[in-house]
């Protein structure tokens, strides 16, 4: 990994080859300026390469004279080797820090192969397979049936045993034997428990195109995965806001819109179209033929999936609180509104309790909780909180509503992750002047989850907020600060930077909103913790799940007082474990059956009866937490940049 | 060998602080057990009582109260007189009621004129409170800080919307600010900590965690009250340390067994002793969850509160 120097502070971070240099200066913590958003056109991030390369592209905002004398611009340019930096004092929002030589650490995304790594590799084929067999013609000696016949060859040539015909897959093998001669492929379907099934018979070998497309149906965004089963690999993805957010921003309107027939049917349609585009986009994207997509692998949570599957999640609002259905049918795309063949097939990821869904299943299997021998805290931030304190022994979980933030719903400038959001800042103490970055290096269109995240554990440690995520009073002489219709806010984009022609704030309420989903988070910790009687500090991985971009900083997560302060490289940032679970189903029958399992053991526990939650609640709801004790490094944090200050 | 008691020792110790100036100071709190433990550790100063007295006439007060402070409800000065000396008030508690922009909306000016009144007529330590209006609050509070800059006295109530204001006044003045929360240990923590940190020393904060009268959810102020204790008791634990009051004498006199006349519910008895008893029994209560001032309306009320301490400090 190369490795990036930054001078004057003299602080250095270990980078991927490829990463961007001012989303590097700013992972070290060095102050620099830059406004819009890494689209190149501030010219306001210049940086002097001193020793080594990088790869910069030219940009009209630097003269000949500074590039010849080093100077780059930070968000135009990519490491490449192992190089020293000095940021020069026109591209520093304030004086620059005394530090003494240090490593700043970091837990960026997982990269796919150590996703990969995190489950054991297994042989075992995909729950749903195309196979390919060539027959005898059948003869006066040898008469058995055409069924019969094919049966036998799948036996013998991938063991497959006791298959079943769908009627329709057996009205298909007259045409297609005689159309082929003999040589034909059949869509194998081998669910959990219960002999596979024959649902489909193609003339000729089509076993090249294998595609299923993973679901993650969130209460907020709904994200698909083309994965390539021949390959083992993704070769699309993306995502895009629940069209259901219509009928309600939360699980329980959605509920309650649901509850009806007419709402039922509606809720059903948007959440089939939502999914409609995202995989007709995927598929046109990399060149792949709907209807001859193998199959549907959902992981959503109990609402989103019964919503999903047209079934009614009414009763999940009334005592006892139980759903109708915690595991669901095989059943076809066609019949559930989604794009694909006839026999595209749809299969689901159980649900083991009313609040804990086959989301967290699928996380808790992509986080390879069931193979690591230690005890694990999973957490996956979204419109709900899901948390999950596990060995391999006993799996104990919660969930709470976080509300929609993190996925920037609610938010006043909120996005979703996607091109354009905010997803980085860093804040000066003394000036209040931000550094942004945007996912895709344009000019800011909004703020996405971590950036939100960022943006809020910057003003904290940069002492513009107090403690109840107020604006504190002196910030009001910041020209950054100003008064607007929902209270006081910041500004972290003015007009003439951002994509959309006016400025980017963040106000109070959103503060609000923020601390309100952290405090239900940490919260949620406590109670699982305090249930199975563990000092938190025993944990021994943390792992972090969320439909964030590519970045989400731990250690701000943890200043903000969401996640219990532990030793940094306890943490791993997954990303989308829901997704990744669900892709992980789909290549194989052997995560299908683990997920299953892993749906048998989890025990649930119930906050809204839970006497500690509330108070644990009250008690998140501050910056970091009422009891400060408990986060000695937050403070450390805010102590150090008050140093800086007085240094400066 | 003979049996030795077990001994709970606590960690930490509620602040000693000083509310009023002069000969009239008073020490309150510097236990470090919980109330009345005394064979487990110390408690030097015990829990004292002060007295209400309203900036203006009360309107549709319950007869026991009319019957024994009648005479002086139209001039604080001399109600706070007759409390002191008839009925030995170890405080006085001004209660700017008529500041309430819902109700007579008096100007900040007035009220720091009463509370110069009752300052000038008696020499206990005086703690006001405003009427809970919480902008209304900050000027008044302002006004009378300013008043009352060569006399300490405690004021608030200062909540989570009005710190800032009250906290400046109170750094600027020398005063000591009571800091309300509604029921509840971690929003009365969070509020000593904002307070703090605008720069205001931790003994020159009163915690307030509000009360319920008896029968209308003493059990909850009770085991909130009773948890902060221990959490300054047990856990050592710097920003619940306060001394607490406990704003009961408007609580108890507001429920319907306290004020209800005899002709209207006749079983339920005399209506004086009824009354007389309910604010007492909420007293006792919230002394024992560890309330080191009692603010408290009846003459009657108080002599058995104060008897029944006593007799608490000497058992
Ligand atoms: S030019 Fe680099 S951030 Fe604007």
């Amino acid at each position: 990994m190369p490795r990036v120097t930054f001078i004057p502070e003299d602080v250095f971070v270990d980078v991927q080859t490829g990463e961007n240099l001012l989303r590097t200066a700013m992972m070290a913590d060095v102050g620099v300026t830059a406004t819009c958003g890494g689209d190149g056109t501030c010219g306001k991030c210049r940086m002097i390469v001193e020793q080594g390369d990088v790869e910069a592209i030219p940009s009209s905002r630097l003269t000949d004279d500074q590039v010849a004398a080093g100077y780059v611009l930070g968000c135009t340019t990519q490491v490449v080797g192992d190089i020293v930096v000095r940021i020069p004092a026109e591209s520093r929002p304030g004086a620059a820090p005394a530090r003494a030589h240090s490593q700043r650490t970091l837990a960026p995304l997982l990269t796919i192969e150590e996703q990969a790594a995190r489950v054991p590799l297994d042989k075992s084929i995909p729950p749903v397979l195309r196979r390919y067999v060539e027959l005898p013609r059948p003869d006066l000696c040898d008469n058995a049936d055409s069924v019969s016949r094919l049966r036998q060859a799948l036996r013998r040539e991938h063991r497959v045993r006791d298959a079943t015909f769908t009627l329709e897959a057996m009205r298909e093998i007259p045409g297609v034997v005689a159309e082929a001669e003999w040589n034909v492929t059949a869509l194998v379907v081998d669910p959990i428990g219960g002999a596979p099934a024959i649902t489909r018979v193609e003339p000729g070998d089509t076993t090249d195109q294998q595609y299923a497309i993973a679901v993650d149906v969130g209460t907020t965004s709904v994200e698909v995965a083309l994965v390539d089963l021949n390959e083992n690999v993704i070769v699309a993805q993306c995502s895009e806001y629940n069209r259901q957010v219509k009928l309600g921003s939360d699980v329980i309107t959605r509920v309650i819109a649901g509850s009806t027939l007419a709402g039922l049917v509606e809720l059903q349609h948007l959440v089939a179209d939502t999914i409609t585009d995202l995989v007709l986009q995927v598929c046109a994207e990399a060149d792949v033929s709907v209807p001859d997509l193998n199959a549907y692998f959902v992981a959503g949570n109990t609402v989103m999936t019964h919503l999903l599957y047209g079934i009614s999640p009414a009763s999940i609002r009334f005592e006892p609180y139980v759903p109708v259905a915690s595991e669901f049918p095989l059943t076809t795309a066609r019949k559930l509104g989604l794009p694909g063949g006839p026999a595209t097939q749809v299969i689901s990821m159980p649900c083991p309790a009313s609040w804990l869904g086959g989301d967290i299943v699928a996380g808790v299997l992509a986080a390879g909780i069931p193979w690591a021998d230690r005890l694990t805290l999973f957490v996956d931030i979204g419109t709900n909180g899901e948390i999950v304190l596990a060995n391999t022994d006993w799996l104990i979980a919660c969930s709470c509503s976080a509300g929609p933030a993190f996925e920037g719903a609610g938010i006043q400038h909120g996005m979703r992750a996607a091109e354009g959001a905010i997803e980085q800042v860093r804040i000066e103490s003394t000036t209040l002047e931000p550094a942004i970055l945007t996912i895709g290096n344009v000019k800011p269109l909004g703020i996405c989850g971590s950036g939100l995240i960022d943006c809020v554990a910057e003003l904290f440690l940069a002492g513009a907020l107090e403690r109840n995520g107020h604006l504190a009073p002196h910030t009001a002489s910041s020209e950054r600060v100003r008064s607007g219709e929902r209270g006081m806010e910041y500004v972290l984009v003015h007009a003439e930077d951002s994509g959309t022609g006016s400025d980017i704030v963040l106000t109070e309420t959103d503060i609000e909103s923020l601390m309100r989903a952290k405090a239900a988070i940490h919260a949620g910790i406590s109670v699982l913790a305090e249930c199975v009687d563990i000092d938190i500090t025993q944990v021994e991985e943390v792992i972090v799940a969320g439909g964030f971009g590519h970045y989400l900083d731990l250690e701000r997560v943890m200043a903000l007082g969401m996640l219990p302060e532990l030793p940094l490289d306890r943490f791993t940032f997954i990303g989308n474990s829901s997704l990744l679970g669900a892709t992980h189903a789909a290549k194989s029958s052997e995560m299908l059956k683990t997920a299953h399992k892993i749906a048998e053991m989890m025990t649930y526990v119930e906050l809204s009866v839970s006497a500690g939650f509330m108070d644990h609640y009250m008690s998140s709801l501050f910056l970091p937490h009422t009891d400060l004790a408990r986060f000695p490094r937050a403070q450390q944090l805010i102590d150090q940049r008050v140093v800086i200050e007085e240094a400066s | 060998m003979a049996f030795q008691e077990p001994i709970e020792k606590m960690s930490g110790r509620i602040r000693e602080i000083t509310v009023g100036g002069g000969d009239g100071a008073l020490v309150i709190g510097g236990e470090n057990v919980l109330p009345f433990y005394a064979w487990e550790g110390d408690m030097p100063n015990k829990p004292v009582v002060a007295m209400e007295v309203y900036d203006t006439t009360p309107e549709g007060w319950p007869q026991p109260l009319v019957d024994a402070l009648g005479e002086v409800f139209h001039d604080p000065a001399m109600w706070a007189r007759a409390c002191v000396e008839q009925h030995g008030a170890d405080m006085i508690c001004v209660q700017l009621a008529s500041t309430d922009p819902n109700a007579a909306d008096t100007s900040p000016e007035d009220a720091a004129g009463t509370v110069k009144a009752v300052a000038a007529a008696v020499d206990v330590p005086i703690i006001v409170y405003g009427s809970g209006s919480t902008d209304k609050d900050a000027e008044v509070l302002k006004a009378v800080a300013e008043a009352m800059v060569d006399r300490p006295i405690a004021m608030g109530p200062t909540t989570e919307d009005n710190f800032k204001p009250i906290t400046a006044a109170a750094l600027a003045y020398g005063h000591i600010v009571v800091a309300e929360t509604p029921i509840d240990v971690n929003m009365a923590k969070q509020l000593n900590i904002l307070i703090s940190q605008l720069g205001l020393p931790p003994e020159r904060i009163l915690l307030d965690p509000s009360t319920g009268a008896v029968g209308y959810g003493i059990e909850y102020s009770f085991t909130v009250s009773e948890r902060l204790r221990l959490a300054a008791l047990g856990q050592n634990d710097d920003m619940t340390q306060m001394p607490m009051i406990c704003n009961l004498g408007k609580e108890a006199w507001r429920s319907k067994e306290a004020k209800t006349p005899v002709d209207e519910e006749p079983t339920w008895g005399d209506a004086h002793n009824r009354g007389v008893l309910w604010e007492a029994t909420t007293a006792i209560t919230m002394a024992a969850s560890g309330a080191n001032v009692l603010v408290m309306r009846h003459p009657e009320s108080v002599a058995l509160i104060h008897k029944a301490i006593d007799g608490l400090m000497e058992s």
